[in-house]
């Protein structure tokens, strides 16, 4: 995955931008992040997890940090993943442009209800 | 207790599914994907869920993941070389279409107005451009610098349009005499294959075929032959090229240095 401006990024790669928009995190704690702000609607397995991963680190979106031990969890330690300068432009460009898609149909009316009205 | 057992069990087999991703990939997320994979089945596991039904989920969805990663790695690693059978279908594909929509390109080898290359024209000038572009791209994988790769270009080129120029009309009129040609392929064949494509030793080879070449045409004209000068002179002057290049590939590295 290489760095493209402001191209639109998918699903898996937008939740995890966003997990990783406040603090640093180990795998298992990106996708709890990522369900916790889908409500659940977003799940993703370890294999899509870390193709997901990969691809962003090779696109410069995200670095692996530190070995660290997660003092809610065990003793293992585990690689911590941190969002780069890149990486929050991405996701500041993709927020912006669902924002703007948001306000489009704001200005048409088009909300659920307008939907169901057959508006 | 029977939990952790099964975790445990699960976790080893979710590591040895994990050896089917490719090697770089595996050494770099194997041991987080295994932390994950025993993380969620212990959340799983302590939620009193079905442990079984989680672990054939996410085998099946890692196997998935598998076999894209699996083949995306071989494309990258072959790109270079599918690169060239797109270009051999892309040449290959200017005489059909010449042939399908009858566009006039004289042919002298077929003695019609038209291109009119039957299948055997068609395998022998693929496994010839596919050849020497398999072979550039053999020769220059250890290539550091541009002159090495232009070198390597030249000589299989020259090689490459050597033999096509032969099959197609010769190079020689007397028709065995052609077969000298065979000669100066031999000695650039040989000669790159002994030097292993290393610059200072692919550049005294490329010197040999360009001799060879030299006693190739010395000879049809002391005999008679009628050799085509200026195609020689091409031929040659590309084997020159392509060894001053390799000689110059040779230094580069110790001026970078």
């Amino acid at each position: 995955m290489k760095a493209q401006g402001d191209a639109p990024l998918t699903p898996a790669v937008l939740h995890i931008l966003l997990a990783l928009s406040t603090e640093e995190r180990h795998g298992y704690g990106i996708m709890k992040q990522v369900a916790r702000e889908s409500q659940g609607k977003v799940r993703m397995g370890p294999g899509t997890l870390y193709g997901s991963l990969g691809r962003m680190m090779e696109g410069g979106l995200i670095r692996e940090g530190d070995k660290k031990v997660d003092p809610a969890m065990d003793d293992e330690r585990r690689i911590y993943y941190t969002l780069t300068g890149l990486g929050r432009k991405a996701l500041d460009a993709e927020l912006d442009r669902y924002r703007e898609v948001v306000a489009v149909a704001t200005e048409k009316r088009l909300t659920r209800n307008a939907f169901a009205d057959g508006i | 207790m029977a939990s952790d057992r099964s975790i445990r069990r699960y976790r080893r087999w979710y590591a040895s599914l994990l050896r089917l991703y490719p090697r770089p990939y595996q050494q770099r997320f194997g041991e987080p994907m295994v932390q994950t994979f025993t993380d969620l089945a212990r959340e799983r596991s302590d939620e009193n869920r079905n442990l079984h039904g989680f672990a054939l989920g996410t085998f099946a969805e890692t196997a998935a993941e598998i076999i894209r990663e699996n083949m995306t790695h071989m494309i990258m690693e072959n790109r270079n070389y599918l690169r060239w059978v797109l270009v051999t279908a892309a040449v290959l594909l200017v005489p059909l279409l010449a042939m399908v929509f009858r566009i006039g390109v004289p042919d002298p080898g077929s003695g019609t107005d038209g291109v009119n290359w039957g299948p055997m024209d068609f395998a022998i000038i693929g496994v010839l451009v596919l050849g020497a572009g398999l072979l550039y791209e053999y020769a220059t994988r250890r290539a550091t610098n541009t002159a090495h790769k232009a070198a390597v270009a030249i000589a299989a080129a020259a090689g490459l349009f050597l033999v096509w120029a032969n099959l197609a009309v010769g190079m020689i009129d007397a028709e065995p005499a052609n077969l000298m040609y065979v000669l100066v392929l031999a000695v650039a064949l040989i000669g790159a294959s002994i030097a292993r494509f290393e610059p200072r030793e692919a550049s005294i080879a490329m010197f040999a075929t360009a001799t060879a070449h030299v006693v190739v045409v010395v000879i049809a004209l002391i005999a008679g032959l009628g050799p085509e000068l200026r195609a020689d002179a091409f031929f040659i002057a590309a084997w020159v090229a392509s060894a001053l290049l390799f000689r110059q590939a040779s230094v580069e590295p110790s001026r970078v240095s």
